[in-house]
């Protein structure tokens, strides 16, 4: 007479407590199935000591340094974008200061006369203060920039 | 142990201690997920990093839903399959739905010291489940290292709770015949 054995599948169930009254009485009367089942549980117990990856004991501190990193970056683009705006307003300050509203009627052909009278006004104190400070500025951008493209490279 | 809600409301009102206390406490599941999806290892710590970077980023979004373990899960998982997109298409994750049985098994160790590793039944194991289809190896680690539920799986990678126990059954099938042809039976069953 044939016996038919519990599949692998049945047996998983039963370790995994998902088995029916059947597949316990079966293992009890079947020497064949409870080795099966020996070999199983054997596999669950080195299974459950397995230790696929452990990351390093300093990973921690690594994600930390990362996100203070990137919270840095972000605080560097607003100070860049306030600079930026700052900048801007300062020229159209310094334009409209010197040639007020005509300056908007100038047509584009009369941009190298602007230019023109703008570097004759340079001699002026107040202008050259202003240009001085926008070309810090810009340095100021520059600056942090090269730092940026640095801290990604590293 | 502080409680999972209070401790992400902690780092919302912007306490680094406190994202270091979640690191500690989720680094070993990340680190296991990442780790079984991810073969090349130069790239699981990578990876593992950008993983706590999303999860920072987003952590104002979770709304607890779920545990914050199956959340967490879910981003490492997420992350890993979206790198092994880029590196070697989805037939790596999943190995072919219907190809495990013809799997490669591990290489025989040809090293001098090689055989007496192999004598190490935990050595072996952990050979032959870097040698399943990923997405096996990680079922595996999820259920019986971190004791997670058919369904809590099935969140996580986003599967029906019938197919994840079908993988993890017929992952551990493929490990037992592979341990009994290396090993002798009466090892296995001490």
């Amino acid at each position: 007479m044939s016996i038919n054995h519990l599949s692998d599948d049945q047996i998983q169930e039963y370790l995994d407590g998902l088995s029916s009254e059947v597949t316990h009485i079966h293992l009890e009367k079947c020497a064949a199935c409870r080795e099966n089942l020996k070999a199983y549980q054997n596999l669950y117990k080195h299974l459950q000591g397995d230790t696929p990856f452990e990351l390093p004991s300093d990973f921690e501190d690594k994600v930390m340094s990362n996100i203070r990193g990137q919270s840095e970056t972000a605080n560097s683009g607003l100070l860049t974008f306030f600079l930026s705006l700052l900048g801007v307003a300062g020229a159209f300050f310094t334009i409209f200061y010197y040639y007020g509203l005509n300056f908007l009627k100038a047509a584009p052909e009369n941009f190298i006369l602007i230019v023109d009278r703008v570097a004759k006004e340079l001699n002026g104190g107040l202008t050259l203060i202003v240009a001085a400070a926008l070309i810090l500025i810009l340095l100021g951008i520059v600056d942090r920039n090269i730092a940026r493209v640095r801290s990604r490279i590293s | 142990m502080i409680d999972n809600r209070a401790l992400v409301e902690t780092i919302l009102r912007g306490d680094p201690d406190a994202f270091r206390t979640l690191i500690r406490q989720h680094q070993r599941l990340v680190g296991h997920i990442v780790g079984r999806m991810v073969k090349n290892r130069e790239d699981v710590e990578d990876i593992c990093q950008e993983v706590f970077l999303k999860i920072y980023r987003s952590l104002k979004d979770f709304k607890f839903n779920s545990q914050l373990s199956t959340w967490i899960a879910a981003i490492a998982f997420n992350t890993a399959v979206t790198h092994m997109q880029k590196t070697k298409g989805a037939e790596a994750i999943f190995g072919g739905d219907d190809e495990i049985d013809s799997f490669p098994a591990a290489p025989d160790g040809s090293a001098p010291d090689a055989a007496a590793e192999r004598a190490n039944i935990s050595f072996v194991l952990r050979t032959e489940i870097d040698h399943l289809p990923p997405l096996y190896g990680t079922i595996v680690a999820l259920f019986h290292l971190h004791e997670m539920s058919y369904q809590e799986i099935g969140t996580i990678m986003k599967l029906p709770k019938g197919t994840v126990k079908s993988y993890l059954f017929r992952g551990r099938r493929l490990l037992k015949q592979r341990l009994t042809a290396q090993i002798r039976q009466e090892d296995l069953c001490l």
